[in-house]
């Protein structure tokens, strides 16, 4: 279930962030905290950003930080930062305001995780609501509890 | 949607590079499309990956 992959603390609101790399770090950083993966792995994600772009800016406004399955990865997990002034990544989907991000120990959990993620956001209105939520309980509700 | 059964795998840049077994479509993002120049499967860039129209438009005229 995709709530169980949220940790205590990794969904978070803020009004700014610096960049779009301050958010991204800022993001896989939460997943560091809530104890899903080693700090190494915000490293391996800053690389694949900077190597291929921002290639994880998958729909309007929203991007999914991840890097491969790696040894960084001690349990399949999410975050959100969700900004109230959006980043610009150098993405056609830009502005960024949900900087989602997300890691997996391997290839089947990373799909399975990925299948929840889109059946989630593909439902009407989850993108807007999270973009709109005035409180973090309102996010915490769409994400943790499936109150859409 | 569309009515095709389907076996749908997420993989790296190098693991869709070097695939035994080709897939028949790759989804990517725009800014990877150079990333999968010249390998034997059709490669449609996706810019809302949640837009099931614009999945299922493109998936059609692909595989039509």
């Amino acid at each position: 279930m995709l709530s169980s992959y949220f940790g205590p603390g990794s969904i978070v609101t803020q009004g700014t962030s610096p960049s779009f790399v301050a958010a991204v770090t800022q993001s896989v950083s939460l997943l560091v905290a809530s104890g899903k993966t080693e700090l190494s792995y915000v490293d391996e994600v800053l690389e694949s950003l900077k190597t291929l772009g921002p290639y994880f800016v998958i729909a309007p406004g929203l991007a999914l930080a991840h890097a491969k399955p790696s040894d960084s990865v001690l349990a399949p997990g999410m975050a959100l930062l969700r900004l109230d002034e959006p980043v610009i990544s150098g993405s056609a989907n830009d502005p960024v305001s949900l900087i989602f991000s997300f890691c997996s120990p391997n290839a089947s959990e990373h799909m399975e995780m990925l299948g929840g993620f889109g059946q989630l956001m593909s439902t009407d209105q989850v993108m807007n609501n999270l973009l709109n939520a005035s409180a973090l309980s309102v996010i915490e509700d769409i994400l943790l509890k499936n109150a859409l | 949607m569309l009515g095709i059964e389907a076996e749908v795998r997420a993989v790296s840049i190098d693991e869709a590079r070097g695939a035994d077994k080709m897939a028949q479509v790759i989804l990517a993002t725009p800014e990877i499309l150079d990333q999968l120049a010249g390998i034997p499967a059709e490669v449609i860039a996706i810019n809302n990956i949640f837009d099931l129209g614009e999945l299922g438009e493109k998936l059609k005229a692909t595989l039509s």
